[in-house]
């Protein structure tokens, strides 16, 4: 066999000590991201525009008082609300990773895709044409939207990137016009619209939740299964076939926990921005390339970065709310330059 | 023993034949070489042998059995391909990218035992890069970096293993060396070893068996010093030529002439 210049054993030895460096370095970063998500749930529940001490809070999920408002004020906004951003979250982080592993485009997002645009319009519509105003009503609308849009574009798209990419753009260009078309002639979808379409948690009862969650377990569950294909994808298709993996398979089943993942986040907040782009790239940061730590991680980072936004927006004004999406977005653009700047921008 | 034998196969791209009702068998334990002028489908071929390439008819078996009837990651355990298209991700360390290569014997949650740690052991250091285990592919050079998908592929642990132009972008040098690494496989643990090769000569000399292709068929195969003759290097690349013997290996080497160049004697 041949032999390289440098000295085997130390090299070897170095090798273990780095391995248990990474492994040590992934249970910080999971005990991290773990600590954080609790720590935001908690923020969420205890902190608002109304003053409420932590005991208050704490009685008020264990033993709620009828009619007392600091009880209402928890367990009828503030707690549907952080479960709408848990789920929500949940689902950005894995829709995100799945994309910008199965694309291998770093920049990759919901968006791209044309899901939110493909909501937007069937939101708008639903308002329009049937007068629906109430989020459970009209989730199911954004739902389907998502899904019609996200078909469109992976279906025409044939999974290869460039392409996916190219008709996420052109269908998102057709949609925006019929959107500001129905705007235009319907007060009442324009007066919903302005704060959909801004993304947000509040406003949004449990039942939306309830009638969506089992998208979300669904999704997640396949985002799982997935994860250790999409290392193998981040090869290039012509290595991850010749490794015995069905590429077109792994494409169709990414799709369809996209779909419903990405429908699902965008039916409950609205079209959230840079959420399922910004923490895939996080994840990598803390837990390197390999998929089924990235996903792992980023199914715990969204829902921080969605909720640590919605604390925010709660804080940031005396009196008043900024919307989760404008706080995400705020957030999230930062993290993104810090990326772009770095020099390891992670391609796939 | 195994046998990869391509059956009267016809390759083409969106309706365009490439390739033609081509026979090939790969000799069991040899190194072929595929050479032949660009779009003469040499490439084409390869990825048609490892599936990666639908057929438009004939078949390709593996110990007479169709290998499209197999299951991928079957076939992913007797047949190993590097292609030319491998991407490395950003940021992905070397032991990493080679313990991929396990994928085809692992469950869906890829979990890694101690026997998958010990094959990579032994093809990080048979292919000598066991030093580099730790360090960020994109930093290695050009040969070590082909030596790291190398890895890879040995990591895949199959008889057959076919590479698609392994020493494009490589120095002299450096070709040399990943062809020496290649026979070292073949001779230690009785690979078979078929790959798409540009430089005739290097083909020539680390051949058993050479095929030459023109326009989608086979001109001519066999041992290289039976195979690479003055008029097989004209009808396959419209080349004069000269083949002398190579004073180092005593392979046929193909010396071409050129229109400023006489070729005298």
């Amino acid at each position: 066999m041949l032999t390289s210049p440098a000295a085997a054993p130390a090299g070897r030895r170095e090798g273990a000590e780095a391995v248990a460096h990474r492994a040590r370095r992934r249970t910080i970063a999971s005990a991290t991201a773990l600590t954080a998500l609790l720590l935001v749930i908690l923020a969420s529940l205890a902190l608002g525009v109304r003053d409420i001490n932590p005991a208050e809070v704490w009685r008020a999920l264990t033993a709620p008082v009828a009619g007392f408002v600091d009880h209402d004020v928890v367990l009828d906004q503030r707690l549907p609300r952080t479960i709408v951003g848990l789920a929500a979250g949940v689902a950005l982080g894995a829709a995100g990773t799945l994309i910008q592993g199965v694309t291998r485009n770093p920049i990759a997002d919901p968006g791209l895709l044309g899901l939110n645009s493909g909501a937007s319009l069937a939101v708008v519509c639903a308002v329009w044409l049937f007068g629906i105003t109430s989020p459970i009503g009209y989730v199911w609308f954004a739902f389907l939207g998502a899904a019609g849009a996200a078909a469109i574009v992976f279906s025409v798209g044939r999974g290869q990137p460039v392409r996916l990419a190219l008709v996420g753009a052109a269908v998102t260009a057709l949609i925006t016009p019929l959107i500001t078309l129905v705007l235009l002639r319907d007060q009442q979808a324009f007066n919903l619209y302005r704060f959909w379409s801004v993304g947000s948690l509040t406003g949004r009862g449990l039942d939306t939740v309830t009638a969506l969650w089992p998208f979300i377990v669904v999704g997640v569950v396949l985002a799982a299964v997935l994860s250790h294909r999409l290392n193998m994808l981040a090869l290039g298709d012509d290595v991850a076939t010749a490794l015995g993996q069905r590429v077109g398979t792994t494409r169709l089943f990414a799709a369809v926990a996209i779909v419903l993942l990405a429908g699902t986040a965008t039916s409950l907040a609205g079209p959230i921005a840079l959420v399922g782009l910004v923490v895939p790239h996080a994840a990598r940061r803390l837990v390197g390339t390999d998929y089924r730590w990235i996903m792992g991680i980023g199914m715990l980072l969204g829902p921080v970065m969605l909720l640590s936004a919605d604390v925010l927006g709660r804080l940031i004004l005396p009196r008043a709310e900024l919307e989760a999406g404008v706080v995400a977005a705020l957030l999230g653009a930062p993290v993104l330059i810090a990326v772009a700047r770095s020099k390891n921008v992670v391609g796939a | 023993m195994t046998n990869l034998r391509a059956e009267s196969v016809s390759l083409g791209y969106d309706g365009l034949r490439v390739i033609e009702e081509l026979d090939l068998t790969l000799p069991d334990g040899k190194i072929t070489a595929v050479v032949g002028p660009n779009a003469c489908g040499k490439s084409t071929l390869l990825r048609g042998l490892a599936r990666l390439h639908p057929l438009d008819g004939g078949r390709i078996t593996l110990d007479g059995a169709d290998i499209t009837a197999m299951p991928r990651k079957e076939l992913a355990r007797k047949v190993g391909m590097l292609p030319q298209s491998s991407i490395a991700p950003d940021g992905v360390r070397v032991a990493e990218l080679v313990s991929r290569g396990r994928y085809p014997h692992q469950g869906w949650f890829g979990r890694h035992s101690s026997d998958d740690d010990a094959v990579v052991t032994t093809a990080l250091e048979s292919t000598g890069v066991a030093d580099l285990a730790d360090r960020p592919v994109a930093e290695l050079s050009g040969g070590q970096r082909q030596r790291v998908w190398i890895a890879m592929v040995l990591a895949q642990q199959t008889d057959i293993v076919l590479l698609d132009e392994p020493t494009t972008f490589l120095d002299v040098r450096h070709q040399l060396d990943l062809l020496d690494l290649l026979t070292e496989l073949n001779r230690d643990r009785g690979t078979t070893v078929a790959m798409v090769l540009h430089e005739l000569n290097l083909a020539a000399r680390y051949a058993d068996h050479l095929v030459v292709m023109a326009a989608g068929r086979i001109v001519a195969e066999g041992a290289p010093s039976d195979v690479l003759t003055r008029e097989v290097v004209d009808e396959a690349f419209g080349l004069r030529a000269q083949v002398v013997l190579d004073p180092v290996a005593g392979s046929p080497l193909v010396v071409p002439v050129g229109r400023y160049h006489s070729s005298a004697g």
